[in-house]
């Protein structure tokens, strides 16, 4: 049953998106089921979408192409980092069990007790990842964050790079970013700066090496390209 | 892909790279379609710094989404523009209590386009938009002002109605007789 058709000043409307939300339930009840109704909304198509080009057209500003490819590589880069990392985390498993089965093959007496280590090097990992305790896998560490406000989430450290993955974070608005800081002693650095997405989570890679005793740090920043942070310290997480 | 292979594919090509998450198809897809992006929002926004913020959250909202583009819901450009004019209606509706910014004050903040080399696609689209730009400044006063007011400014036909003071039969009709002329111009420019 797909009811009356609609009155065509609805169906421009809807088009608009102009229709009331009942009118607009009407709309969406009838027309899929209805040739002519479909055929006459998708013949508006064109026409409403015209209307969003006949506006006066500006350049946008150069800093804004700027921003926003800076944030598009740098998630691309963070998204390669982290596939990259699984990768070596899986060649990594990969050769520990190689080595292990070998040395078992040669060396039976100490075989089983290198397949036992590589074992709980590998369980280690995970359940770092799970408790936040740290690894002993040897690849990667995983180190908890210590954050307030609701924010959680963990610091993959690896050999070159390093990866923040969290959750809870709020919402930004106009130029806002959340910004990454590398402390160590008493110099910080600036490193990555993110945004999070609709459901409050991001990651973010942190790059060079983090020897133990540096500190990861995010702060909420006004704008992107800040020096020093200017604002409390939302998360922090400690390399051991 | 090079950037120079990138930039001959046609959009609805372009957009499978940019869900796979090409940096650089991302570029090329921001460079075709920003300015247009850009102008919307500050068409409907008013400020600049407003429109940046718009077009920033808009483009990126597409990067970040895996580019959902569907064919069957028109061009790229219409998708983007469509994407670009929800996130500033919601922008106004948070911020003010409803402000539609329907006059266009304040270019002078702006810099207008340079003149550059354009593709023939853009130059097509240019060539419509000035068309249809013409047919809305044709339009009869009453047309004009209940589309913008519903596709500028994001207020629907009984908010339009009170606000006119007009009977709600009244706002719907000149919206659709608005339409048909705007529908006729582009009929004819295609």
């Amino acid at each position: 049953m797909i009811g009356d058709h609609p009155d065509r000043d609805d169906l421009v409307a809807y088009s608009l998106e102009a229709l009331d939300p009942r009118e607009v339930a009407a709309v969406e009840a009838h027309a899929p089921g209805c040739a002519r109704c479909t055929r006459e909304l998708e013949a508006l198509v064109p026409a409403v979408a015209v209307l969003g080009e006949s506006v006066e057209q500006f350049e946008p500003p150069p800093e804004l192409r700027e921003r926003v490819l800076a944030i598009v590589h740098e998630e691309a880069e963070a998204k390669q980092a982290e596939l990259s990392g699984a990768r070596s985390r899986e060649e990594a498993t990969t050769r520990r069990e190689r080595r292990g089965l070998r040395g078992l093959l040669m060396r039976p007496a100490v075989g089983l007790a290198g397949l036992a280590i590589v074992g709980a090097g590998v369980g280690g990992y995970m359940v770092a990842e799970d408790t936040g305790n740290g690894g002993g896998g040897g690849g990667a560490e995983t180190v908890p964050v210590v954050a307030q406000q609701g924010i959680g989430g963990t610091l993959a450290v690896a050999d070159t790079s390093s990866m923040l993955d969290l959750h809870g974070l709020k919402q930004l608005t106009g130029r806002e970013v959340y910004q990454v800081w590398v402390a160590h002693g008493t110099s910080v650095r600036p490193s990555s700066n993110f945004i999070p997405d609709s459901s409050g989570r991001a990651m973010t890679a942190v790059d060079g090496k983090l020897t133990p005793g540096t500190k990861v740090m995010v702060t909420r920043e006004p704008h992107p390209g800040q020096t020093a942070p200017t604002s409390p310290v939302l998360l922090s997480a400690a390399v051991q | 892909m090079t950037r120079a292979e990138l930039q001959r594919l046609a959009d609805e090509d372009l957009m499978p790279l940019v869900a796979r998450e090409d940096p650089l198809a991302f570029e090329v897809f921001y460079d075709r379609h920003s300015g247009a992006a850009y102008s919307l929002a500050y068409r409907i926004v008013g400020s600049r710094t407003a429109a940046e913020d718009v077009t920033q959250e808009a483009l990126l909202s597409i990067w970040r989404s895996g580019a959902r583009y569907d064919r069957a819901r028109g061009s790229v450009r219409a998708w983007t523009l469509g994407i670009v004019r929800n996130r500033a209606i919601d922008l106004l509706r948070k911020e003010s209590g409803r402000s539609p910014k329907l006059a266009a004050g304040g270019e002078e903040l702006i810099e207008r386009s340079p003149a550059e080399e354009l593709t023939d696609t853009e130059a097509l689209r240019r060539e419509t938009a000035r068309e249809v730009r013409g047919a809305i400044k044709d339009l009869p006063d009453e047309q004009s002002r209940v589309i913008q007011l519903a596709y500028f400014g994001g207020f629907s036909h009984s908010e339009i109605a009170e606000m006119l003071n007009e009977p709600l039969g009244t706002v719907k009709g000149r919206m659709r007789l608005g339409m048909d002329k705007i529908r006729a111009t582009l009929a004819e420019a295609w």
